[in-house]
Parts: structure tokens; C-alpha cells; sequence
């Protein structure tokens, strides 16, 4: 799992579990997703996520969750 | 939601899972995941139920009891294990063939009786699992594998359909409202009674390739374009509703529950039968 964080909020990433169908990325916008290489989602301009949480609510496979301070 | 409070309800192991890249399956599924783990629901006792079609996968995503039964019949099984066990909180997996093509019988008749069952129904509007087939829910003019030039039938509006039935608890929204979708589930488990949760999704694998929307992010938009929430819609001509749907809570009211009814009756010839050997 891939986790990223930020001022208290995290942007977690389980890319076993992504398709690639590439909602989140579409989604996002703040332009912060993108598909690699390999097809997965990655977190590529991580200074510029707002946090706001539509990726993981567009995300249909569970590979994305964005929330505070565990 | 973190991962961690998801995992209290999901089988993370069975991840991922089997629909197609963009289904908008998941989305409701993680919702309804949402919406258990907002309510605390207690995972020994509840039970999700599903049917035949990619919707009956939804069930086994859950770590809880599940059963899958066959096409069609999932309220059946349903409205026998809430009768013997009434302390359980059984939530339905349906599809749209599920709910009212093959299973529409058992569907109107659930309504009728008004069982304490939430039936969230996955309506994506085509037999995506059996591949790609015509479905009641098919809009006219749409192409399928069985209508390679265009559906000419009308189809059916699942939450109207409910409400005539006579269902206590009719919501409608679309896999693109996330958080509509977690409360009107919320909200449709404590109901006490038949709760009916319609939620419009894409299917970009047969749905979206036959009718040239192959990309779910566009089939997503396309949701959110041609439904209307209920406040708006009343304000609306009838020229102005024809390619529209009407979403959010279109219908709830009180009426005796059917599980509640049945025991009252039992407790009640159950006692008469004392006072007659009295006599």
C-alpha cells in the first residue's frame, strides 16, 4: 500500500486492488492522479491534493481512501 | 472512510473483485459498506442476500452472513430467514433483473407485505452478467445484444413500480451521488419496513460499448445530466421531464410490518390457546 500525507490527512493507495480504469483520475480536480506504467493509479503531484475525497468515492474496486489522522 | 473501518465489514481478501474496470457495481457496494460502518451495525447480525447477476457478487465482498440464491428469488430466501430470525438486519443485493424482470413477482409481493428488508437494487440497466441481453429496465431506443437496432419496448420505473406496490420506504440515485447513496441506504436499513433503494449505474462493458459510451467516467457524467433531484423536478414542465429521472427519497410512510404482525399473532392465538385449556 502506497500512503501519502499530508498536514494530518492521508491519501492511501492499494494498487493491487486498481484496474486501471483511470474514474479517479478523470475525477480529480486538482490534476494530482495519474496511471503509470503499469496501468495502477499513483499519486504524482501530491503538493496539490485538497483532500476533498471524490476519488475514493468514484473509485469501484476499494483501491483508494482518503481520510485524517488514523 | 480509512481502509481499516471498511475492513470490520468487507472480506478484503476477496479483493479485487471480479466486475469490470470501471463497473459501477463498486461504487454501491462501497457504499453500502459506508453506510454499515456509519450505523455500526453489528456484522453477527446482519445478513446481505443476493441474487443471480454481477449485483449476487456483492454479497460475498460482505463479512457477514451471505447466501447466494438462485435468479430472481433472493427476497424469497430473504423474507424466510427474516421470519425465523427476526433480530436480524437483512439487506438484498439486487439487480434490476433480479428486483423486477425475473424476480418481479416476489418483488411486488415483498412491497405488499411491507417485510422489514432493504432492497438495494443495482440497476444498470442491461443483463450484463449473462452478456449484455435486453432488460425490462432497458431505456427505448437503446441497443443491446438482443436489440442490436434498438429497444422498442418501455421500461420499467422501479421506484414507481415500488411505490404502487406498496413499499414503505422508495429512494432513487445514481452510483455518482456517493453520499445520496450512503444516506438513503442509512436511512432505508432503519426503516421498519420494505425499503426499496434504486441506484441508477453504468455498465461500460456492455451497456456503454453497445450504445457508444465506452468510457465510465463519461457514463458517470451522463448519470449525473439526466437525473433531476426531487426538489427541482416538481418545478419542471412535462416537456422538460421527458428525458429526465427524478432522484432522492420519493416515498416514505408508516404502515404495520409484516415480521412484527406475524409474532403479535402468534403471541396472540398462543395465549388464547392457554385460556381455552383453562376452560
Amino acid at each position: 500500500m502506497k500512503r501519502y500525507e499530508q498536514n494530518g490527512f492521508f491519501l492511501e493507495i492499494e494498487p493491487r486492488r486498481c484496474k486501471g480504469c483511470g474514474v479517479c483520475v478523470q475525477s480529480c480536480p486538482m490534476n494530482v492522479l495519474i496511471l503509470n506504467d503499469a496501468g495502477k493509479v499513483e499519486a504524482k503531484e501530491i503538493m496539490r491534493c485538497v483532500f476533498c475525497g471524490i476519488c475514493e468515492q468514484r473509485c469501484p474496486d476499494f483501491a483508494i481512501s482518503v481520510h485524517k489522522s488514523v | 472512510m480509512a481502509y481499516d473501518l471498511l475492513e470490520e465489514y468487507l472480506r478484503v481478501e476477496r479483493l479485487p473483485h471480479v466486475w469490470c474496470p470501471g463497473c459501477g457495481h463498486g461504487v454501491i457496494t462501497h457504499a453500502l459498506a459506508c453506510a454499515m460502518a456509519e450505523l455500526r451495525l453489528d456484522p453477527d447480525r446482519t445478513a446481505v442476500i443476493g441474487g443471480i447477476g454481477c449485483s449476487g457478487r456483492a454479497a460475498f465482498l460482505f463479512d457477514m452472513d451471505a447466501m447466494h440464491t438462485t435468479h430472481g428469488r433472493a427476497i424469497v430466501f430473504a423474507t424466510g430467514l427474516k421470519l425465523v430470525r427476526p433480530q436480524l438486519t437483512v439487506i438484498l443485493t439486487l439487480g434490476d433483473g433480479d428486483a423486477v424482470g425475473i424476480g418481479g413477482n416476489h418483488f411486488i409481493h415483498a412491497c405488499r407485505r411491507n417485510l422489514d428488508l432493504t432492497a438495494i437494487i443495482y440497476n444498470n440497466s442491461i443483463y450484463g452478467q449473462t452478456g449484455g441481453q435486453v432488460a425490462p429496465t432497458t431505456p427505448p431506443h437503446k441497443k443491446s445484444t438482443t436489440s442490436p437496432y434498438g429497444n422498442l419496448e418501455y421500461p420499467f420505473d422501479i421506484a414507481q413500480l415500488a411505490i404502487a406496490a406498496g413499499a414503505t420506504y422508495v429512494a432513487r440515485t445514481t452510483s455518482f451521488d456517493f453520499r445520496d447513496m450512503v444516506k438513503f441506504i442509512k436511512r432505508g436499513i432503519l426503516h421498519k419496513g420494505f425499503a426499496v433503494i434504486e441506484v441508477l449505474t453504468h455498465c461500460p462493458t456492455y451497456y456503454g460499448r453497445l450504445n457508444e459510451m465506452r468510457d465510465p467516467y463519461e457514463m458517470l457524467h451522463r448519470l449525473k445530466e439526466h437525473t433531476v433531484p426531487l426538489e427541482e423536478w416538481e418545478q419542471l414542465s412535462a416537456e422538460e421531464r421527458a428525458d429526465k429521472i427524478v432522484v432522492g427519497e420519493l416515498h416514505c410512510q408508516e404502515r404495520p410490518e409484516f415480521v412484527e404482525s406475524y409474532y403479535a399473532l402468534i403471541t396472540r392465538m398462543q395465549s388464547q390457546q392457554v385460556k381455552g385449556d383453562g376452560n
